[in-house]
């Protein structure tokens, strides 16, 4: 997948802004604050219907504007043209999706079709931090891989959102009827596993590209390995019905404590993903050097996994990271990425872009408080000389 | 704060007409400035229509459909199959199967789903006037709730009321679209469509 061109819109400080992107590897330099990070947000607007950064899409309006409106034009790995507009009006306080000029409706049927992989600076968070950042990363990367995951995904987060409202309501009326809790834990058990289910098999087809794309950047024997810890206890290789069982009975014996707390104590929304080199926790022994060569193998992974799955190349959006890498780490990255798809990378120093192989074609694009100047540069004879 | 017009009338038609479902402002605004263009005895039609539907339209007594004579026209229909009745959430619901003529039963119109989150409990929904009509010689409760997890949710909680009742409860088939070629139909749905499969 390629992006052609993209246009702006009263997107945070960029008022009104089109670029065109005929390279291969973007590159948006500037000081802190100026507008890189905007561009790439917005990308990842129209590749996943959202923002990497922001929680809130009304934070993204540029202050004192009405609407924000995102457009890019396209073009897939077989030539296929196609275009996606985004808007947000503050009044209404929801987005509006168009592909080629038609709405929308279903977001889950959109993501995955113009396929991204993220790196962001809080991304450390995925190896650092608590398991919260580590579902996200595995329910992106599947929401991009297969559309009934995220309709799953979806329709499990509503589910446990009524049963929690339920568990409150039952706490504040200290009564226990659970005749209409019922059918909210068959569903929850349902959906459920499914998710369960698919997470684990994921991870058994996964685990081979990140083992892949880490024995690129690290040298030695290390040996990464991801594992999957259920809050429901499951024996490896259930069927789904088996898993389904177990969360019914956990959701059962856990209604006293869930209606103590208002909320549901076990499921998918509080498994762990475990990261283990030579089967130490990442999280807690590895340093901080492994810490991000595991990160960027993941990434690279995720990269070339979804490439396989969705026989589409993934978009890169790297926000600040590769000057962060050292040589070895973000070549590796670099190499992949770019002898594959289409990139774009913000840094406050160009110096990094003498590191790229002669033969990637690039445009570098310098940002002063969301005016753009553009210099593209050719491939191999221009560099040389430069 | 957008402009405002320098009348208090049209601006509280706008107002008005905003509260519509689906109606934004923009839309508002076009569609008053369109009835001020209309002639006196239109703009009356129209706003007779409005107060009809207030005065003259009830629920029916039986199936909780809108009606203007109770019992409404199905449930007082003879020639209708009072042995089996379809639960519905919403009136446009009972239209949407109507339009198929297939279907030669009676309805039971919920009034919506079960919705935690929006308090919307059991008590909120005709459920207790749908096993009234169950003891008077029912065989069966269609259940055709929206695919939502909330119309699910819903489905299950009345499964478990009528079943044991000896009533016989079924669902609308879920799978892939009439006209939908096969390599096109998502995952979730041709998996659903696999659960649901019939002998032949």
């Amino acid at each position: 997948m390629i992006l052609q061109s993209l246009v702006l819109k009263n997107f945070r400080n960029h008022r009104s802004t089109a670029l065109e992107f005929p390279a291969q590897f973007n590159a948006f330099i500037g000081d802190n604050g100026q507008g890189k990070t905007s561009i790439l947000e917005a990308i990842a607007y129209l590749c996943l219907t959202k923002s990497f950064t922001a929680q809130n899409d009304i934070t993204v309006v540029t202050l004192g504007e009405e609407e924000f409106h995102v457009a890019g034009e396209f073009r897939s790995d077989l030539g296929a043209p196609s275009s996606v507009e985004i808007r947000y009006r503050r009044a209404e306080g929801k987005k509006t999706l168009q592909m080629n000029r038609t709405p929308v409706d279903s977001f889950a049927s959109f993501i995955g079709i113009h396929p991204a992989v993220v790196l962001a600076s809080d991304h450390e968070q995925i190896t650092l931090g608590l398991p919260s950042a580590r579902r996200r990363f595995l329910d992106v990367l599947l929401s991009q891989a297969r559309r009934s995951y995220l309709e799953d995904l979806v329709a499990y987060r509503r589910t446990l959102r009524n049963r929690n409202r339920i568990l409150f309501d039952m706490r504040e009326r200290r009564s226990v009827g659970t005749e209409l809790l019922e059918p909210w834990d068959e569903q929850l058990s349902t959906i459920g596993a499914r998710i369960i289910d698919r997470r684990l098999r994921f991870l058994t087809e996964f685990q081979p590209y990140v083992e892949d794309s880490y024995r690129q950047i690290a040298e030695g024997g290390e040996h990464p390995a991801l594992r999957y810890a259920p809050s429901i206890c499951v024996a490896e290789g259930a069927p789904r019905e088996e898993i389904q069982d177990a969360f019914r009975s956990k959701l059962r014996d856990g209604l006293y404590r869930d209606t103590a707390l208002g909320r549901t104590g076990a499921g998918p929304h509080l498994d762990e993903l475990v990261f283990l080199l030579n089967d130490l926790e990442v999280r807690q022994y590895a340093s901080r050097g492994q810490h991000k060569t595991f990160l960027v193998a993941l990434k690279v992974a995720e990269f070339v996994y979804l490439r396989e799955r969705l026989q589409e190349t993934p978009i890169v959006l790297f926000d600040d990271v590769i000057v962060e890498l050292d040589d070895r780490r973000s070549k590796a990255l670099i190499d992949t990425v770019c002898s594959l798809g289409q990139a774009f990378v913000t840094a406050t120093d160009g110096r990094f872009l003498e590191k790229l192989p002669a033969r990637v074609e690039m445009k570098e694009f310098e940002i002063v408080n969301g005016g753009i100047k553009a210099r593209t540069v050719e491939p191999e004879a221009d560099r040389e000389r430069a | 704060m957008g402009v405002r017009y320098t009348s208090e009338s049209v601006e509280a038609l706008v107002e008005e007409f905003s509260q519509l479902p689906g109606i934004g402002r923009k839309t508002a605004q076009r569609l008053a400035l369109f009835i001020l263009k209309q002639p006196r005895s239109e703009v009356e039609r129209f706003s007779a229509a409005l107060v009809a539907v207030k005065e003259k339209v009830r629920y029916c007594s039986g199936c909780w459909n809108i009606t203007e004579q109770d019992p409404c026209v199905i449930c007082s229909d003879p020639k209708r199959d009072h042995t089996t009745i379809c639960v519905v959430e919403d009136p446009t619901d009972v239209l949407a199967v109507e339009r198929t003529n297939e279907y030669r039963g009676l309805y039971h119109v919920l009034g919506g789903s079960l919705a935690p989150l929006d308090g919307i409990g059991p008590e909120d929904l005709r459920i207790k006037e749908l096993l009234d009509r169950l003891w008077d010689g029912v065989k069966e409760v269609i259940l055709a709730l929206n695919p939502t997890v909330e119309g699910e949710a819903t489905t299950l909680y009345l499964t478990k009321l009528v079943k044991p009742l000896g009533v016989a409860v079924t669902r609308l088939a879920r799978g892939i679209p009439i006209g939908g070629a096969l390599e096109y139909a998502d995952e979730a749905t041709l998996s659903r469509a696999l659960e649901g499969r019939v002998p032949m």
